[in-house]
């Protein structure tokens, strides 16, 4: 009895969450969250912390962690957004797949948009603590996703060179263009740990800053749509990294961290604002 | 005296488990050190100064070096273990498990006064690097769980839905326990600390309520139930292999809490 009761315990503990660090690698996903946190307001750190009862980087991929469990499929399809046809916009009203967003799982930036629909101006007050918690779960994942170059995608009879899992050997293992952008912020930064990833690439202007920050979710998608094409670029014809110059990681890593600075002044100004009430 | 000469037999031919990942027994230790009473802070400061970050790692740096030159003795290492009867309560083993080697080091501790420095020290890196032992699950040593005794592997789904939940992946069951800390590579100790005392919130006194003898109960209770279906070549059902790391993670709060609490109790 002692067991089940035990038991029943730990199922729910387990829903309510851990992750581990994986996807675009530990830095782009916790990295960003971390600098994220950095340029919280105090209350919406505070606010974060009461409904996550952790840091936010813990939960940076939780998403991923539990992509696997049937409970969670609903919201963990896939963890990316879609450029229309121009190659230059993101497409607000359908996915990938054509469906409108919200229909198919896992568009960031429909659920982001549906997320501050739900929480901002306040109206996270009227809603129950586990449906603010998951959506922060959520969008501290979503947000860094999307400005994964891997995970910007295009439509694929006008792109059909643009393709995510096409196989790119790192350090004479098959891995793919997907896989490179997940290992690539990590290049040369053996034993860095968050302080010393913020440190070392948080260096990021105020009026940068407030550039990256400003607009709409449709002028963020620009952004996107501009990233994703320059990644693919980059590697193009590169079948193994072996062939990549020293100049040329650096540009891809350097790529990274500019979409990684500019998710975490993103989230930061998303959840700011959410708790700006 | 004959239990600290004996602790320090052990400690010559000892090392301190793979157990936990370092950087979580620093966090841990970060913690507990934030829960100290004043007189208790000042002891310990005492005996191991006010930075005993490397303390954290001194049996397993006891067991590296004794390892490099081959010293190391056979059986030495059950002093991380944690035995437990049926019942679910400590018993008694030869030589020293982590229970008793914390029981029998805070006795030193709360004696101080007639202990040379050293052995107070040595009997504060006990209890401050077992601490960690006792609350891990991978070290619970089980009466009626025979598999417990030695190292096995199981296999659990790689995914509970679409094409790839026909996959499986293997894992070893002690090893397993050690990777779940290891999902946070980027965490530093003192980020790690920082985590886990939000998570403890308002919690510290549930934590480090009651004695060695009742966590050791709520340790093997929980490895009762995760030995129940990870046994050798078993098959674990996918959210319960998950729900392992999140186990792991409140077993590491509530190390850092009675950490604190054994010290506060012991230093009066």
């Amino acid at each position: 009895m002692k067991n089940k009761s035990l038991f029943i315990a730990l199922a729910l503990v387990a829903i309510l969450g851990v992750q581990s660090a994986k996807a675009w690698s530990g830095f782009c996903h916790a990295g960003s969250v971390y600098v994220a946190e950095q340029h919280l307001t105090p209350k919406a750190k505070k606010m974060c912390r009461h409904y996550l009862k952790h840091t936010l980087p813990y939960y940076a991929s939780w998403m991923d962690y539990w992509k696997g469990a049937d409970v969670f499929k609903s919201v963990n399809a896939r963890h990316s957004v879609m450029i229309k046809a121009d190659g230059k916009n993101i497409d607000m009203a359908f996915d990938e797949y054509g469906k409108p967003y919200g229909v198919t799982p896992g568009e960031c930036m429909g659920y982001l948009r549906d997320a501050l629909a739900e929480l901002g101006e306040g109206k996270y007050k009227n809603q129950p603590d586990s449906l603010v918690r998951q959506r922060l779960v959520n969008m501290v994942h979503y947000v860094a996703d999307m400005h994964c170059p891997s995970h910007i995608n295009y439509p694929e009879h006008l792109y059909p060179h643009y393709v995510n899992n096409r196989q790119v050997v790192i350090n004479g293992k098959k891995n793919t263009f997907h896989g490179f952008w997940d290992w690539v912020p990590a290049y040369g930064r053996k034993g860095w740990k968050l302080e010393d990833y913020a440190k070392n690439v948080d260096k990021i202007s105020r009026k940068q800053a407030a550039a990256w920050q400003s607009g709409t979710l449709e002028d963020w998608g620009r952004d996107l749509a501009e990233a994703g094409h320059l990644g693919y670029k980059m590697l193009e014809g590169v079948n193994d990294i072996a062939e990549m110059s020293e100049e040329q990681m650096i540009a891809a890593r350097d790529l990274s961290d500019k979409m990684a600075m500019m998710a975490a002044y993103r989230l930061a100004h998303v959840l700011n604002t959410i708790f700006s009430y | 005296m004959k239990r600290v000469s004996m602790l320090f037999v052990l400690l010559i031919s000892v090392f301190v488990a793979n157990a936990w990942h370092r950087q979580c027994d620093e966090a841990v230790v970060i913690v507990a050190s934030k829960h100290l009473s004043h007189k208790a802070k000042k002891l310990v400061k005492k005996y191991l100064g006010s930075d005993y970050s490397d303390d954290v790692h001194y049996l397993y740096d006891t067991e590296k070096e004794l390892a490099k030159q081959k010293k190391l003795k056979k059986g030495a290492r059950n002093i991380h273990d944690l035995h437990l009867d049926k019942n679910l309560c400590p018993k008694k083993v030869k030589g020293e498990d982590s229970y008793k080697a914390i029981n029998n080091s805070l006795e030193v501790v709360r004696n101080h006064k007639s202990h040379s420095k050293e052995e107070v020290r040595t009997a504060l890196r006990v209890v401050i690097n077992l601490i960690c032992d006792f609350h891990s699950v991978a070290k619970v040593r089980l009466d009626g769980y025979p598999h417990s005794y030695k190292p096995f592997s199981y296999t659990t789904q790689v995914r509970e839905w679409g094409p790839k939940s026909v996959l499986t992946k293997t894992h070893k069951w002690r090893t397993s326990w050690q990777k779940f800390d290891g999902g946070f590579p980027l965490f530093s100790p003192k980020y790690w600390a920082e985590d886990m005392e939000i998570f403890i919130g308002d919690k510290y006194a549930d934590y480090s309520k009651g004695t060695l003898e009742d966590w050791a109960t709520e340790v093997g209770t929980i490895a009762a139930y995760y030995l129940e279906f990870c046994k050798p070549d078993a098959r674990v059902p996918y959210m319960e292999f998950k729900s392992m790391e999140v186990v792991n993670y409140e077993l590491y709060v509530k190390a850092a809490c009675r950490l604190a609490a054994l010290l506060n109790d012991a230093i009066k």
